[in-house]
């Protein structure tokens, strides 16, 4: 039997089993709605689902140089977790720097992910004119809101 | 036979969470197969996947059982240094593929990889392309997966395992194609992952937290620089990773997309899920070292049993389920892409063009039951993971990766000879290689993988199996940039194409 010895380490480590749960449960629930109200499986597949026709001008911004480099970013952040873990905390046993850094790498992620959805609701909205799962949630159109100036730096 | 640790440590409860989790992808597939009529929706899924279904079947379809076995033990057995050396290149390299490859590749309306090797450099390339990618997708590391994890839970010897386990799992292929493995995908995605980060608190919990799990590993383990790994031998994983960039699960995910946006942001969704998740394993092979400290078990078993242990009856059930699924998931995805591989990229594309879209899928489905036969007795010949995952990848490699990024980042002369000797000899040299390493070297006890001494005027070399792929990236490159010096010019089109999408 070992002695209970549960310190920040250990909260942060539930923090993000916890967070990768809940991750999981939100894309469970997002597939669900997808499922529900984007498919006509009675009726064969595909149909309302292709793609329309994109614009040539559109084709041509295949890259969102924005999602490029969040993510980049948040890779880079990640591995330096290791690092600055072992030299802040066995190495100069400043643990306080270690723990921000983790709360800073957990933070960043959660920013690139809500990006990444929100790109995708918008998208959803002004490419297929579907209801995202976005405005379920909360009744409003990101769409709408970018029109209007609100969704600037999201891409489409 | 032997009995497994699953009959001591699961109950009646967890087996019939087992039995009901092959009872729903079954009756998935069923209602696929009256569905799907069009062989777009068997191999595509009509090109209409949303991104969390396809965050769930990227990472489900990626993920093999392997994961939990060797990538774990992996972990456990290097510590910290293990993450630097294996994940990272494969993080960095979805970007490449997702950015730069595949994005521009969706828009050009692409089904298969081979599909992209046509249309740069012609018929002969997408033939060899085919191969490649089917030799790469034949199951074989799957099928000894669920054959060993079958071993560990119920003592099942190993060619029962992998004969029932993989039977089960390219049913749900056979019956419902890709949209009856997107969505089953989905099931094993969450579960999988359900189980194993559920079991990281308890397992902390067990251990009085982390101060003491740190206490009980050598300060190498936790050194992000230490270990005992070479620089070569970090540089043999960074080069393996190349797979990923003509990976045909990959593609065909990608192909699958409503649309490359999407595809593009699911990728990224996906890399997301694999920087927690990939810190969970992490994390478990601490801990298990903390339990096991030293190779006390087989490493490829040490953490999977640690995690069963810890886990109470009802959760266990399901990640084993999810392990299952995680086998299960690879097995049914890369079984699929090597049969399309035939049917539909050689046969229907070369010789049979006017083959019905109905005739397609009939022979798909056939050449998914070839496939599988054929893995299962490649099983007995290479009876060992590591060396048959070498082999695959060293051949995708060197019919596939010199081409796809030659098509879009070589600046001078291309030709379709290009292409077709870059394949071609790439593939040659890599099998030759192979075979040389199989027959001159010898085995080395513990590392599980082969030296070859040469002797060069002198000099002695150790030539070690995983720098196969050294040798197919450099062969299929010289030929890439010969073959591009002699042949005829590609067609100006291409160029235009290739240039409206810079």
């Amino acid at each position: 039997m070992y002695p209970q010895v549960f310190d920040y380490k250990d909260y942060f480590t539930i923090a993000g089993a916890v967070f990768t749960l809940l991750l999981i449960g939100f894309f469970l629930v997002w597939f669900f709605w997808d499922l529900k109200t984007k498919f006509n499986l009675k009726e064969g597949q595909q149909g309302n689902m292709q793609a329309p026709e994109e614009e040539g001008e559109d084709e041509a911004r295949w890259l969102d140089k924005n999602l490029l480099i969040l993510v980049l970013i948040g890779t880079t952040l990640v591995y330096g977790l290791y690092f600055v873990l072992y030299y802040a905390c066995r190495v100069f046993h400043a643990s306080w720097i270690a723990g921000l850094y983790w709360a800073l790498c957990g933070l960043f992620l959660l920013i690139l992910l809500a990006y990444i959805c929100l790109s995708e609701w918008y998208h959803e909205e002004k490419t297929y004119g579907e209801v995202s799962f976005f405005q379920k949630l909360t009744g409003r159109a990101l769409a709408k809101r970018s029109r209007n100036g609100g969704g600037k730096g999201v891409s489409a | 036979m032997d009995t497994g640790i699953g009959v001591a440590q699961l109950s009646w409860f967890d087996w019939v969470l087992v039995a009901l989790y092959f009872v729903a992808i079954i009756s998935i597939g069923l209602w696929f197969y009256r569905r799907v009529k069009e062989f777009d929706d068997f191999l595509v899924a009509g090109r209409s996947l949303t991104l969390p279904i396809l965050v769930g079947t990227l990472i489900s379809s990626y993920y093999c059982g392997m994961y939990f076995f060797a990538d774990a033990g992996f972990m456990y057995a290097e510590g910290i240094i293990a993450d630097f050396a294996y994940y990272p290149p494969y993080y960095y390299l979805v970007f490449v593929l997702a950015f730069f490859l595949v994005s521009r590749l969706r828009i050009l309306g692409e089904m298969s990889l081979p599909d992209v090797l046509d249309r740069f450099y012609g018929k002969l390339t997408r033939v060899c392309g085919a191969l490649g990618s089917f030799l790469y997708c034949v199951p074989v590391m799957q099928l000894m997966a669920i054959g060993l994890l079958l071993n560990v839970l119920l003592g099942w010897p190993l060619w029962l395992g992998a004969l029932v386990g993989g039977l089960l799992a390219i049913v749900n292929t056979l019956l419902g194609g890709l949209w009856a493995l997107a969505f089953t995908d989905m099931l094993q995605f969450t579960l999988m992952f359900f189980g194993v980060t559920i079991c990281l608190p308890i397992a902390l919990k067990a251990f009085g937290g982390w101060s003491n799990v740190l206490a009980l590993n050598p300060e190498w383990h936790l050194d992000p620089t230490g270990g005992y790994l070479s620089w070569a031998i970090l540089g043999v994983y960074a080069v393996s990773a190349i797979t990923i960039l003509v990976e045909p699960v990959f593609y065909q995910r990608f192909f699958a997309a409503r649309d490359h946006k999407t595809a593009v942001r699911a990728f990224m969704a996906m890399i997301v899920m694999w920087m927690f998740i990939d810190r969970v394993i992490v994390a478990m092979g601490l801990i298990t070292w903390a339990k096991y400290p030293g190779f006390m078990i087989t490493q490829d078993q040490v953490v999977f049993t640690t995690i069963l242990e810890y886990l109470p009856y009802g959760l266990s059930g399901l990640f084993v389920i999810g392990v299952i699924a995680a086998i299960v998931g690879t097995i049914d995805a890369y079984t699929l892409v090597g049969a399309a591989n035939i049917s539909y990229d050689i046969i229907n594309r070369v010789f049979r063009p006017q083959m019905s879209e109905k005739k397609t899928m009939t022979l798909t489905r056939v050449m998914i039951l070839v496939t599988f036969v054929l893995s299962y007795a490649m099983m007995f010949i290479f009876p060992r993971i590591m060396l048959v995952w070498l082999l695959q990848s060293a051949v995708l490699i060197a019919v596939a990766v010199i081409p796809i990024l030659g098509a879009f980042l070589w600046p001078f002369r291309k030709s379709a000879l290009g292409g077709t000797l870059s394949a071609t000899v790439g593939l040659i040299v890599t099998l030759a290689v192979i075979i040389a390493v199989f027959v001159f070297g010898t085995e080395l006890p513990g590392w599980d993988t082969i030296i070859w001494e040469i002797n060069i005027f002198g000099v002695t070399i150790h030539f070690w199996a995983e720098m196969v792929m050294y040798v197919s990236i450099f062969a299929s490159l010289l030929a890439y940039i010969v073959g591009n010096f002699f042949g005829t010019p590609l067609d100006p089109q291409l160029y235009r194409e290739r240039r409206a999408l810079s």
